[in-house]
């Protein structure tokens, strides 16, 4: 399809630039800036940045890769370090298979149930409330099915997916996709402050933000940001497999989306355009998914030593270097999303989409927060 | 009055219609050149960057969606343009590709633009949101003459 | 950026290359090649604790 374009080995020496910006961020970041932060006093506290900011190197950071992005650069990444940070998908998704060893397949099953039921619950919930809101606000079709699945899925990924299926104009994606990442960009920042302020527990700070934040990829950061250690039973451990099912579920999410704005359009026009369950799930099904799976694979199997259960054995050395570079991989890719964080797009997003996307993200947030909280006695740890 | 050229941004909506309608009449009273201009918005992949769970086909699909919805805007864009201008001998259209925003700002402080004529809510058919600071950007940083339309 | 002018009414051109959001060919390519980064990562560091 991208004939014209060369191959990625070809582009890769273009990336380096922007690839040793994001590592040498890190480095600063984990080497000077987080030690100097611990030892700092201020307000007369020995770490006050720490204590009162819940400050490390994930919120840090993505803070930079904003900072570049918005004040630094301007509002544009400048061309010599675009390549590069079209690298940092590319680690989130590396880190993701890797942290694939932090289960059994045992666990897998035990989480992947409760997020099933979670956010099984939720989608519907939402996907409901989106298209009454959506006919009460005087919304169309296109952009009220483009919302429904990115308020009730995983945000942007859900929105482009979804967007071709129901023709949805380019200025309408834009103002959902806006309105998702305004949201998500606040609930990354707000959300560890209260789960620290409320003493939640990895499994419950993890089971909340899986379900109630919009947005993959600030799921990823905020469960970081909240705890940045990568164990079994971390709050990235938990959040991770509530993005694993909802990433899976957008195929089934984009078909019935389709069907239901197809439904409403005459035989004709439909004809030819509408894609059947089975193109969609070949067509958008994720393969990283399958890396994950073949990792907890090779984990459950022993493959790298004791992976340090609670109550079990302590991991073996190959895991904690594991987890070790895990941290790192993750680090660089969200100073990554950070660069790609801009502030003019989100000061623009407005009017109807923008009130919908807010009522809805904030019920989904207060509302899944509350049910983790409610159903907490019966969240199981691994 | 001699603006060398006159630059109008088209983007076959009701959006640019005023602004097109004028600047055909100044060029055809001043008997200069006209240039009509479309910008295919190059940013989209950045914007949808800050998202990294994504699968085969969905953000590929969705770029050249967008690429084919803005190619099929700049035929419009070129109709509307071709229409307002029937008979006159000094005038093109051209279609660019980059950020709107930078597009239009180099055109309102290129040597060659005499005078750059556009309406206020252009290019947001098919645009990104930041696309509704265009006026206030190109007033902040226009060097050449512009007239722009509510 | 690309500029296409040409004068006359037949003026409409290619514009620019195709955007896109990753180095890879796909998107599918990307989950491949992170497949083989974690491959590549995961052996220097078992080969690393067996000595």
């Amino acid at each position: 399809m991208n004939n014209e374009s060369p191959g990625f080995f070809r582009q890769l020496p273009s990336a380096l630039p922007g690839l040793a910006l994001i590592i040498v961020t890190l480095v600063v970041i984990r080497m000077w800036i987080e030690p100097w932060m611990a030892g700092a006093v201020i307000l007369g506290q020995k770490g006050w940045l720490i204590k009162v900011f819940h400050l490390n190197f994930i919120l840090l950071g993505i803070l930079c890769g904003m900072l570049y992005r918005n004040v630094i650069f301007g509002g544009t990444m400048p061309e010599i370090f675009s390549n590069g940070f079209k690298l940092s998908r590319l680690m989130i998704k590396t880190g993701i298979i890797m942290l694939g060893s932090l289960y059994t397949f045992s666990a897998i099953v035990q989480l992947g149930a409760m997020a099933i039921f979670l956010i099984g619950g939720f989608v519907i919930m939402t996907i409901v409330m989106v298209l009454w809101l959506g006919k009460l606000f005087g919304l169309d079709r296109s952009m009220t099915g483009v919302l429904a699945n990115a308020l009730s899925i995983c945000g942007v990924s859900a929105a482009v997916a979804t967007a071709p299926a129901v023709e949805a104009k380019g200025s309408q994606v834009a103002y959902a996709i806006a309105t998702i990442l305004g949201f998500g960009i606040l609930t990354m920042f707000i959300s560890p402050f209260i789960g620290h302020a409320l003493g939640l527990t990895d499994l419950q700070y993890g089971a909340w933000i899986g379900t109630g934040i919009l947005n993959s990829g600030q799921v990823l950061a905020s469960a970081l940001a909240f705890n940045p250690n990568v164990t079994p039973g971390s709050a990235v451990s938990i959040a991770e497999i509530w993005n694993i099912m909802r990433v899976i579920s957008i195929p089934f999410a984009v078909f019935a989306v389709t069907v239901w704005y197809w439904a409403g359009q005459s035989e004709a026009d439909s004809a030819g355009k509408k894609k059947g369950l089975g193109t969609l799930l070949v067509e958008k099904f994720p393969v990283f998914v399958i890396g994950f799976m073949v990792m907890v694979f090779f984990t459950s199997m022993g493959a790298f030593g004791d992976v340090g259960i609670k109550g079990g054995p302590p991991a073996s050395e190959t895991i904690k270097t594991l987890r070790d570079v895990m941290q790192w991989v993750f680090g660089f890719g969200l100073v990554g999303l950070g660069g790609y964080i801009d502030f003019k797009e989100l000061r623009q997003a407005g009017g109807a989409p923008l009130k919908l996307g807010l009522i809805v993200g904030a019920t989904k947030y207060i509302m899944a927060l509350v049910v983790v909280l409610l159903i907490k006695d019966y969240l199981v740890s691994i | 009055m001699d603006f060398c050229n006159i630059v109008v941004a088209v983007d076959g909506s009701e959006a640019s219609q005023d602004a097109l309608s004028h600047a055909v009449n100044l060029a055809r009273q001043s008997n200069t050149t006209l240039t009509g201009i479309f910008v295919i918005d190059s940013q989209w992949a950045d914007y949808i960057g800050n998202d990294w769970q994504s699968s085969k086909g969905a953000r590929q699909g969705f770029l050249d969606y967008m690429r084919k919805e803005q190619e099929g805007q700049a035929e419009a864009a070129r109709a509307q343009f071709e229409r307002a201008t029937q008979g006159m001998e000094h005038a093109s259209f051209s279609v660019h590709a980059g950020d709107p925003t930078k597009v239009l700002v180099e055109q309102a402080s290129s040597a060659t633009t005499g005078m750059l004529v556009t309406g206020r809510r252009v290019f947001q058919v098919s645009g990104r949101p930041s696309l509704k600071a265009l006026a206030v950007t190109l007033a902040k940083k226009a060097s050449r003459p512009f007239l722009l339309f509510p | 950026m690309a500029n296409e002018e040409k004068t006359g009414s037949e003026t409409i051109g290619a514009a620019g290359p195709k955007s896109k959001v990753t180095l890879f060919k796909d998107d599918r390519a990307e989950d491949v090649g992170a497949i083989i980064v974690t491959v590549i990562i995961v052996a220097i560091i078992v080969l690393m604790k067996m000595h």
